[in-house]
């Protein structure tokens, strides 16, 4: 047997290997006892473990009360509002392989500090086991899917066929019409031949029934509504809301049971992608177009947007009391760029936090060359979700990308009718 | 399951792991109560990891809005004003507080990924736990941890004779 690996010396050391591979275990002892370097190796490797341990126990707080369980269980019930807020979400350390090598900012966005914080964003309800699937596995779901897929076997439709994409898909895979939403990992594996069943209903749905694009112009078709609780309370959005036109989609929000069951998954699973201009639009949010300075005063940000791309629509809209920035582009070829940028849940609920140095920019410049280069593959913005149309269809009209990212508090999302290169092109454009 | 029986067990290990990334003891616990009151309200089917993964996010965002906060404030004073105003350590101990920091600025020089997963470990947490939180394979957790401890305690070691020397 070949020599031990410091991996697998580290993982006999913390009694895992003998948990999870009784067999190498074995294998292991017996090498250990025959292999005198190995044994040297385990002795420096036990003093780091018992050196690492000691160096974390000693900062450790020494004396924790714990308060009485029924004050949490009091705090919890008291709790308003559906419990699917940003943080609750599970979220994956981001485990990026090295294939990763595109790095791109969002324009002056740049930064390891924050950018560190996208792929983390990104990895939100995802295993991230897909990333080391062989590529052919990966699929992300189709613009028509999210839109129009009332069941989970139109959901399994479509398969991304982009090679350069494959590494980077990411996130949880749902179906915003509240039908259907699973992990991608059911995503990744569907049946084969349900699989070209749904490309050809894709494919017909995209020609007949028209795409997310028409669904959008649907968003902004029906201007007459009454604003809603949703709305924003203070003052001044009380004066936006008499000069904003009021925006809902109809078409798109689900029908009753769907949207229960909608709510009720929201309750219960935490991998949720609520940063969607689309979903906010089905869940029946209220969107008004204002000005950008309104939205940036909105925000408390500035608002990002494409430049030099026609600017169709700016609006702001409160989510879950959280307040959300979407700005729509129309590129001259026709297709629509959707950017939502939202404030930051916890922004708000940790206001009365206090202060604390951060240095983590500063930090993470100094790190060696190699670590740098995985950390800046970690903070890579993965671009998931985009869908090939089957080759018989207008190929762009069933392409929607998507791109997130969390800068400062605030939580960006991107989908645009592109191919994810497009949009990686775009969105380096931002300011 | 007990949940009441649950957070009596887990409760000082989230802390703890809080108390690593906030690094701010009265925060952890504010931030672990603020977890343990999603959970009951989600009462997710593997609560552990659950836990561990939401007080990472929940920090996260912490230190996000810190940052936010410290350069609002940058705008208002001088420089050196902020410099003088951190770090905030309650502790009168100085010993203890320069140890924290000395351990913070070694964690701080680890990557992203493998100081979360020796925090995880740290915590509790078993192999397979933080390699279903991280999607790190099994077999990989244990190449990441060796890396990791190793790193921290050469940082840290630097850190303490860096120390001496200025001293």
């Amino acid at each position: 047997m070949s020599h031990v690996t410091d991996g697998e010396l580290n993982a006999y050391l913390d009694g895992a290997l003998q948990e999870m591979d009784r067999e190498r275990a074995h294998d292991v002892e017996a090498h250990l006892r025959l292999c005198g370097d190995c044994r040297a190796r385990l002795e420096d490797a036990r003093q780091i473990v018992g050196q690492a341990s000691a160096i974390l126990s000693s900062i450790a707080p020494t004396t924790i009360e714990i308060p009485p369980f029924e004050e949490i269980e009091a705090a919890a019930a008291e709790r308003p509002g559906a419990a699917t807020d940003e943080a609750s979400r599970p979220i994956a350390v981001t485990g990026t392989p090295a294939s990763r090598s595109t790095s791109w900012a969002l324009g002056r966005m740049a930064g390891l500090a924050w950018a560190a914080s996208i792929a983390f964003a990104l990895a939100v309800g995802w295993q991230g086991r897909q990333l080391w699937r062989p590529p052919a596995e990966s699929r992300p779901i189709s613009m028509n899917e999210r839109l129009q897929a009332p069941s989970p076997a139109a959901a399994d439709a479509d398969v991304n066929r982009s090679p350069e994409l494959e590494t980077e898909l990411s996130g949880t895979y749902f179906d915003e019409t509240g039908g259907t939403r699973e992990s991608v990992d059911r995503a990744l594996e569907p049946d084969p031949g349900e699989r070209a069943e749904a490309f050809k209903r894709d494919a017909a749905d995209a020609s007949t029934s028209g795409t997310g694009d028409d669904l959008l112009a649907e968003g902004r078709r029906d201007a007459t509504r009454p604003a809603e609780t949703q709305s924003p309370s203070d003052a001044r959005s009380n004066e936006m809301a008499f000069r904003a036109r009021q925006v809902r989609t109809q078409e798109a929000v689900p029908e009753a049971p769907a949207a229960a069951e909608h709510e009720a998954r929201a309750e219960t699973q935490p991998g949720r992608d609520s940063f969607s201009g689309l979903e906010a639009e089905e869940s029946g949010e209220m969107w008004l177009s204002v000005d950008a300075e309104d939205a940036e005063h909105w925000l408390g940000a500035p608002v990002l947007s494409v430049p030099d791309v026609l600017v169709e629509e700016i609006a702001i809209s409160a989510r879950e009391g959280e307040r959300v920035v979407r700005v729509r582009q129309r590129l001259e070829s026709g297709l629509l760029v959707e950017l939502v940028e939202a404030r930051d849940p916890i922004e708000t609920r940790m206001g009365q936090s206090q202060l604390f140095d951060e240095v983590r920019t500063e930090e993470e410049k100094a790190l060696p060359a190699d670590e740098a280069a995985d950390e800046a593959a970690d903070a890579e913005i993965a671009v998931r979700g985009a869908v090939a149309a089957p080759e018989e269809t207008d190929q762009l009209k069933n392409i929607l990308s998507f791109a997130s990212a969390r800068r400062d508090g605030l939580l960006i999302t991107a989908q645009a009718q592109l191919a994810v290169d497009s949009l990686r092109s775009l969105l380096s454009r931002l300011r | 399951m007990d949940w009441g029986e649950f957070y009596t067990a887990m409760y000082a290990d989230l802390v703890r792991f809080l108390h690593t990334k906030v690094w701010d003891e009265e925060r952890a616990k504010d931030l672990a109560q603020e977890v343990f009151v999603r959970a009951l309200r989600h009462r997710p089917d593997n609560p552990r990891a659950w836990l561990f993964s939401v007080a990472a996010n929940l920090a996260r965002d912490e230190a996000r809005s810190a940052v936010r906060r410290k350069r609002h404030l940058a705008l208002l004073k001088s420089e050196a004003e902020v410099e003088s105003e951190s770090p905030i350590d309650p502790s009168d101990d100085v010993e203890a507080s320069e140890r924290v920091a000395g351990v913070r600025k070694a964690l701080e020089r680890l990557s992203e990924r493998d100081r979360e997963i020796l925090l995880l470990w740290n915590a509790g947490l078993s192999y397979g736990e933080i390699a279903e939180q991280t999607g790190l394979s099994p077999g990989a957790i244990g190449t990441t941890l060796s890396r990791a401890r190793t790193r921290l305690v050469r940082e840290y070691e630097e850190t303490e004779r860096g120390h001496v020397a200025r001293n």
